[in-house]
C-alpha cells in the first residue's frame, strides 16, 4: 500500500481530482480528500494536521495517506 | 497449553472480515506487512506471541532449515544401496518381502535395479550413490536415517503428514509450531519462512506450511522466487526516504487522532506502519546476496545453470538464520510431477537432473554454514514425502513409496557421520528402527530444547500436539 505501484499511481490520480475540484484551497482539498475516501469530514485536530502537511508535501502524498489509515483499509 | 507461558486469550482461530480485507488489499509484501501488524499488535498487548521465549530444556539447535525434495526422492538411488534388488531386476518381488500398497503400481511389478553405483565417503565410510558427489563429501556431518516411513502413499495426504504430523490440511506445520515453542529472535523479519519452487505449487498447496490451529501469528512468509522475494520493499521511482517518512508520520498521526481508546486492535497496529518503514530499510540487505564473496556464490553454485535457483534460496536461508529466522523450508519441486521428485516414468532422467539441480547448493550450504560456525545451532533436514517403489513403472520409472524410505539430518547437535534404521534387502520396508515423520518432528523439538509432551495448544476442547500422542527422540543420532 505504501510502496507499490497501484496504491501510488491511484493516488496520482486522487491528487489530481482533488486540484480539479478544490482548486488551491487547502482546506477544501483537505476537507474533501477526507469525505471522497472516509464518507466523513475531519475532525478539526485531523485538519490541523493535513493542513499542516500539505504545506510542505505534495498532494499526492496526502492522497497516499487516505489510502493508508485505517479507516480507509478496514471495514468497521 | 505452554506451561511457562500460560496462554491469555489471545488467539482468535479464525480470521476477521477485517484482517481479510486487509492482506488482500496489501498483496504480497503485505504478507510480510501483515505478519509485521501482528508482531506489533502482541507487542503492544500484554502477551506477544513472537517474543522469544525459553526452551523446556537446553537447546542444542536455535533454528531449523528443511530442504524438502517435493514429489519424493528415491532412496534406492540415493542413500540406501541394495544388491539385491540389481541382483533382483526384472523378477516380481519376492514373496517374503510382504505386500505394499501403491498408487499406480500393480501387484504384478517387476522390481527394477538402480543404475546408480555407490561408494563409501568420508571418514564414517556411509555409503551415498553417484547422484550426490558433493553431498558425499559432507557426510561425517550428517545422520542418514534409512528407515524412516509414513502412513500415506498420495503426495498432497503424506506433505500434510510430513509438516503437520496430520494426514488432512488444517493441523499446524511444524514451522508454526516451533515459532509457538520459542518465538522469534528477529523484529525486522518473519520468523517462518518458506521458499516454494519457482516452477509451481505442489499437490498440498498453501495448507502443509501453515499455521493451521495455531494463531495466525505463527503462519509463514511465503517468498517470491527470482532476485525480490519481497515485493514492494523498495520505494518508488522519485519517492526520497525522507519525504515518505513525513507521510508515515501523518498516517500516524491521524490514525492516533481517530482512534477509539476502546480498540485494542487498531491501536496495537498504528505502530505497524513504522515497523514496515524498517523492514524497508533492514530487509532488502538481508534478502541481495550482493554482499556475498565470489567464493561464497561458487561454493553454492550461484550464478551457474543448473544449480543457479536453488542455490540462491538455499544461501538465502543461510543469510535467514543468520538474522534469526528460526524456520526456512527451501523447497525442490513444483508444478507437474516430473519437474519435482516424482520419477514415475524415468528414474534415471528425473533424478539426474533434480540432484545436478540440488546436490552442490545442498552441500554448499552445509559448508557454508559449518565455516561460520553455524551449523552447530543450525539443524538441515532432507527429505521428500516418502521414497519410491522397489518396482517399475513404465519400465523404467518408480512409484510412490511410504513404508520405508530415506531422509537425513545435520547440525543442531545431530551426530554426523551415522546411519540409523535399515529397510528390508530390496528396500521396501523399514524393519531396524523405524522411523516415523513424528519421530523425526519429536527429534526436532528435542534438539530445539522443546518437549513434544509439553508444547500443546488447545483445540476442540483437546491440547493438541504436533506429535498426536505418539514420536520419540531418535536417540542415536543425537
Amino acid at each position: 500500500m505504501l510502496n507499490g505501484s497501484l496504491s501510488n499511481d491511484l493516488a496520482g490520480a486522487f491528487a489530481k481530482r482533488l486540484t480539479e475540484r478544490c482548486g488551491t484551497d487547502p482546506d477544501r482539498i483537505v476537507d474533501e480528500g477526507f469525505r471522497e475516501a472516509l464518507g466523513r469530514a475531519p475532525k478539526a485536530e485531523e485538519r490541523t494536521l493535513a493542513l499542516d502537511f500539505i504545506r510542505e508535501q505534495p498532494l499526492r502524498e496526502y492522497a497516499l495517506t487516505l489510502f493508508n489509515l485505517n479507516g480507509f483499509l478496514y471495514v468497521p | 497449553m505452554y506451561p511457562d507461558h500460560p496462554a491469555e486469550p489471545h488467539a482468535r482461530p479464525t480470521r476477521t472480515r477485517r484482517e481479510f480485507i486487509r492482506d488482500g488489499f496489501c498483496g504480497f509484501g503485505g504478507l510480510a506487512l501483515a505478519s509485521m501488524l501482528h508482531d506489533e499488535q502482541a507487542r503492544a498487548g500484554s502477551v506477544n506471541p513472537l517474543s522469544p521465549r525459553p526452551p523446556h530444556m537446553p537447546a542444542k539447535a536455535k533454528a531449523v532449515i528443511f530442504l524438502f525434495m517435493a514429489g519424493g526422492p528415491s532412496h534406492l538411488e540415493t542413500f540406501d544401496p541394495k544388491p539385491l534388488l540389481n541382483r533382483l531386476h526384472g523378477k516380481p518381488r519376492p514373496k517374503e518381502f510382504g505386500e505394499a500398497r501403491y498408487q499406480f503400481l500393480r501387484p504384478n511389478a517387476r522390481l527394477l535395479g538402480t543404475r546408480r553405483t555407490f561408494r563409501k565417503h568420508g571418514e564414517s565410510g556411509i555409503e551415498v550413490s553417484d547422484l550426490f558427489p558433493h553431498m558425499a563429501g559432507c557426510i561425517d556431518d550428517i545422520a542418514v536415517i534409512r528407515s524412516c516411513h509414513g502412513d500415506m502413499v498420495v503426495h498432497s495426504a503424506a506433505q500434510y503428514e510430513l509438516f503437520t504430523g496430520r494426514v488432512t490440511p488444517g493441523s499446524p506445520s511444524m514451522g508454526s509450531w516451533l515459532l509457538y515453542g520459542l518465538g522469534a529472535e528477529s523484529n525486522s523479519l518473519p520468523g517462518y519462512v518458506v521458499m516454494p519452487d519457482p516452477l509451481g505449487a505442489l499437490e498440498a498447496g498453501q495448507p502443509m506450511y501453515m499455521n493451521g490451529f495455531l494463531p495466525a501469528v505463527y503462519q509463514p512468509t511465503c517468498f517470491r522466487p527470482g532476485n525480490r522475494p519481497v515485493l514492494n520493499l523498495d520505494l518508488p521511482a522519485g519517492v526520497e526516504a525522507k519525504s515518505r517518512r513525513r507521510t508515515l508520520k501523518l498516517v500516524r498521526e491521524l490514525n492516533e487522532a481517530a482512534l477509539d481508546p476502546a480498540d485494542t486492535e487498531f491501536s496495537a497496529r498504528i505502530n505497524a506502519y513504522d515497523l514496515a518503514f524498517k523492514m524497508q530499510m533492514d530487509a532488502p540487505e538481508v534478502l541481495s546476496l550482493s554482499s556475498e564473496s565470489k567464493e561464497t556464490l561458487d561454493l553454492y553454485g550461484v550464478g551457474v545453470e543448473p544449480t543457479n535457483d536453488y542455490a540462491r534460496r538455499c544461501l538465502l536461508a543461510r543469510k535467514l538464520v543468520e538474522k534469526g529466522v528460526r524456520f526456512i523450508c527451501v523447497v525442490s519441486g513444483g508444478g507437474p510431477g516430473n519437474l519435482q521428485w516424482d520419477a514415475h516414468s524415468d528414474i534415471e532422467e528425473n533424478h539426474l537432473r533434480k540432484a545436478a539441480e540440488t546436490d552442490k547448493p545442498v552441500a554448499g550450504l552445509l559448508k557454508d554454514l559449518k565455516r561460520r560456525g553455524l551449523l552447530d545451532s543450525t539443524l538441515v533436514l532432507w527429505g521428500g514425502e516418502f521414497g519410491r517403489s522397489p518396482e517399475a513403472e513404465t519400465s523404467r520409472g518408480r512409484d510412490h513409496h511410504n513404508l520405508g524410505f530415506s531422509m537425513w539430518m545435520a547440525g543442531g547437535g545431530i551426530k554426523g557421520g551415522k546411519v540409523v534404521g535399515a529397510t528390508d534387502a530390496i528396500g521396501l520396508r523399514a524393519v531396524e528402527n523405524p522411523c516415523h515423520f513424528r519421530d523425526i518432528h519429536t527429534t526436532i523439538l528435542n534438539q530445539l530444547g522443546l518437549d513434544q509432551n509439553r508444547l500443546t495448544y488447545p483445540h476442540l476442547g483437546r491440547d493438541e500436539r504436533l506429535t498426536f500422542v505418539e514420536g520419540k527422540v531418535i536417540r542415536e543420532i543425537i
